[in-house]
């Protein structure tokens, strides 16, 4: 089944001019209804509650490279584009990180497209540069993101949810917007492609070894 | 669960922790994506860029009138550089990853630290205002004349400089001033420091908070460790293996924190100022210190660089950090007891931070390698609770099958967010 878009962004209401930047506590049935009436200090509410949870689901997709920032701010434009349309406020977490999805699934779409354009491989395109500061683990990720450049991104995108950031089997699904079968035939393929791409890259040898089934964490 | 020879779980988690140590290295992101974002909802409309352009040729045109009749009856103002580029007063000199440098006409220098943010207040005939946002910075004043004044506020604090080399660190979320006197003298003022001389080797902090002053007189570095004699042009300054000595020599500092990164970790080690970057470094750069300690096979450093992580930002996310830093090498170090106490720490710190999850595994991990059975069970119950279908889901299972020889005993109860405290 293919992945639904989130629904079409309505214009964003008229920001008014002076603005009181108030503390928000209700939880977030409270914090969906106040979004929906557009007070003030809602927006910023929403972004400090789940942003950072965000951005770690987009960096598990995309990678932790220099679009992340911009990335995150497009995934909130959308969701405070379209908060209207979100019918069961306690299903918020869930929503969003569909929509995060969807903008991650946008954003791999266009580098590839870059891809074929430039006959470049995909780690000269992007700046895939990451901050952690193992240089080991910097280029164990690199590899790591470019392996999954190479894999379709409908295996790409549940793998890294699953594996990457832990998430359940239903909870994949419903980020993905398919069913649960659906993301199960794609993980079994996913995990065999990744390995299979994972062990061609020597950067990767150290965390494959690390991994083997029995072997010492 | 994967049917390969890999448990695509425990790759994953290889995964998620560098790609969580270098999201916590890029935390200031989150800030700036939050301002650009909300920015536009929370500032009024601007004026047209057509009547921006008009307002700002009339005071263009009305300078320039005034400059043809008044002559400058002062010296002119020494000039700064960013990186190279022309710097005017208002810039805002922020080192995001690495640091930067700010150089002044008269000679000063200011390094900016990673994670910090300065701004260049004023600049005049006489020296110069810097505000230090956040974060520390390397101060090298040249003193000219009986003239020279420069300034430097680090958050509510005052320092007034003639001619010196000092560190200087501010932390807005602690409220903590700290200032390092490498050479000559200033003045600090602030809240709970009346006008006090800082003299060389003199380490000054302040917690507002708890409205508490320390003054420690540190070790002097020895020109050995500030210097790397022989090497000439501005150009190769952060180089630590320069080419052949060139005339004049010049005085140069090394950069542990560039030497870290590019994995020269015995080099960085050797370099850093220890005491200072103890007492003045951002958590950002005290965290680079244990990792450089750790890869490079000091754990002992490591374990003093993330301790002063603890008591100097207690309380926050880089303490819950540290903690967990602090069970990583414990459990790597065959100390699997200390390290469920550090993880158990982490986790009640900061029970949603990004290393969680990755610190309810090993905390049953480590109470397993302990030998303590009871509380490794508790906490893969809790583990599955909070991260079912995690990376150590498998793990947690596995230890809750392989148990029973005796009858099953009543458990204790959990929090609601799955954390347990063996207090």
């Amino acid at each position: 089944m293919p992945a639904r878009a989130p629904t079409p962004l309505p214009t964003a209401a008229a920001a008014p001019e002076k603005v009181r930047r108030l503390g928000f506590t209700g939880d977030d049935v409270a914090l969906v209804a106040a979004l929906q009436r557009g007070e003030p200090g809602a927006p910023a509410a929403l972004y400090d509650r789940h942003a950072p949870y965000l951005r770690r689901v987009l960096a598990r997709v995309l990678g932790a490279d220099d679009e992340l920032g911009d990335v995150l701010q497009e995934t909130f434009a959308q969701i405070l584009g379209s908060i209207d349309k979100l019918d069961d406020p306690r299903r918020l977490k869930g929503w969003l990180v569909r929509v995060a999805v969807f903008t991650a699934r946008g954003v791999i779409r266009k580098r590839k497209r870059k891809r074929w354009l430039r006959f470049a491989p995909p780690e000269q395109l992007a700046d895939r540069r990451s901050t952690t500061q193992d240089p080991r683990a910097r280029e164990a990720l690199a590899a790591v993101y470019a392996v999954l450049d190479a894999m379709p991104e409908r295996e790409r995108v549940p793998f890294t949810l699953r594996y990457f950031e832990g998430m359940q089997l239903v909870e994949v699904a419903d980020a993905c917007d398919v069913s649960l079968a659906t993301i199960k035939r794609h993980l079994r393929k996913a995990e065999q492609r990744f390995v299979a791409l994972a062990r061609t890259k020597s950067e990767l040898h150290d965390w494959l070894e690390r991994s083997r089934w029995g072997a010492e964490a | 669960m994967s049917r390969s020879d890999h448990d695509l779980d425990a790759f994953g988690e290889l995964v998620a922790e560098a790609q969580d140590e270098a999201l916590e290295a890029q935390r200031d992101d989150l800030a700036a994506t939050r301002s650009r974002l909300l920015r536009p909802m929370l500032e009024p409309p601007r004026r047209s860029r057509a009547k921006r352009w008009a307002a700002g040729g009339a005071i263009l045109a009305a300078a320039a009138a005034v400059a043809l009749v008044v002559r400058p009856a002062e010296p002119a103002p020494i000039e700064a550089e960013v990186d190279g580029a022309r710097a005017l007063t208002g810039t805002w000199v922020s080192g995001d990853e690495a640091s930067r440098e700010v150089a002044f006409s008269d000679g000063s220098r200011v390094e900016v630290a990673p994670e910090s943010a300065l701004r260049i207040g004023a600049l005049d005939a006489d020296g110069a205002e810097l505000d230090l946002v956040r974060g520390s910075a390397h101060v090298q004043v040249v003193h000219r004349d009986e003239a020279t004044r420069w300034r430097v506020r680090a958050g509510p604090f005052d320092v007034k400089v003639v001619g010196t080399e000092f560190d200087v660190a501010w932390d807005p979320a602690q409220e903590r001033f700290a200032l390092h006197l490498v050479e000559g003298r200033v003045i600090v003022e602030g809240p709970t420091v009346e006008r006090r001389s800082v003299s060389t080797g003199e380490t000054v902090t302040v917690t507002l908070p708890e409205r508490r002053m320390e003054v420690v007189q540190l070790d002097l570095p020895s020109d050995e460790e500030l210097e790397d004699p022989g090497v000439g042009e501005p150009e190769v300054e952060r180089e630590v293996t320069p080419p052949a000595p060139r005339t004049p020599p010049r005085r140069l500092r090394i950069d542990w924190r560039r030497l870290a990164r590019d994995g020269r970790y015995g080099e960085a080690l050797a370099a850093v100022n220890w005491d200072r970057v103890l007492a003045t470094a951002p958590a950002g750069e005290l965290m680079l210190l244990a990792d450089a300690a750790r890869l490079g096979g000091e754990a002992s450093r490591a374990r003093t660089a993330l301790t002063a992580i603890r008591s100097r930002f207690a309380g926050t996310p880089h303490a819950a950090h540290a903690a967990f830093r602090l069970g990583r090498l414990d459990l790597g170090a065959g100390r699997p007891a200390a390290a469920a106490a550090w993880f158990e720490r982490a986790l009640a710190e900061d029970p949603e931070g990004p290393y969680a999850a990755v610190a309810a595994g090993r905390r049953m991990q480590a109470y397993d390698r302990a030998g303590n059975d009871i509380a490794a069970r508790r906490a893969a119950r809790a583990y599955l609770q909070a991260y079912e279908g995690g990376a150590h889901t498998e793990a947690a299972h596995a230890l809750l099958r392989d148990v029973p020889t005796a009858p099953p005993t009543p458990r204790p109860d959990r929090s609601e967010d799955g954390a347990w405290s063996p207090d």
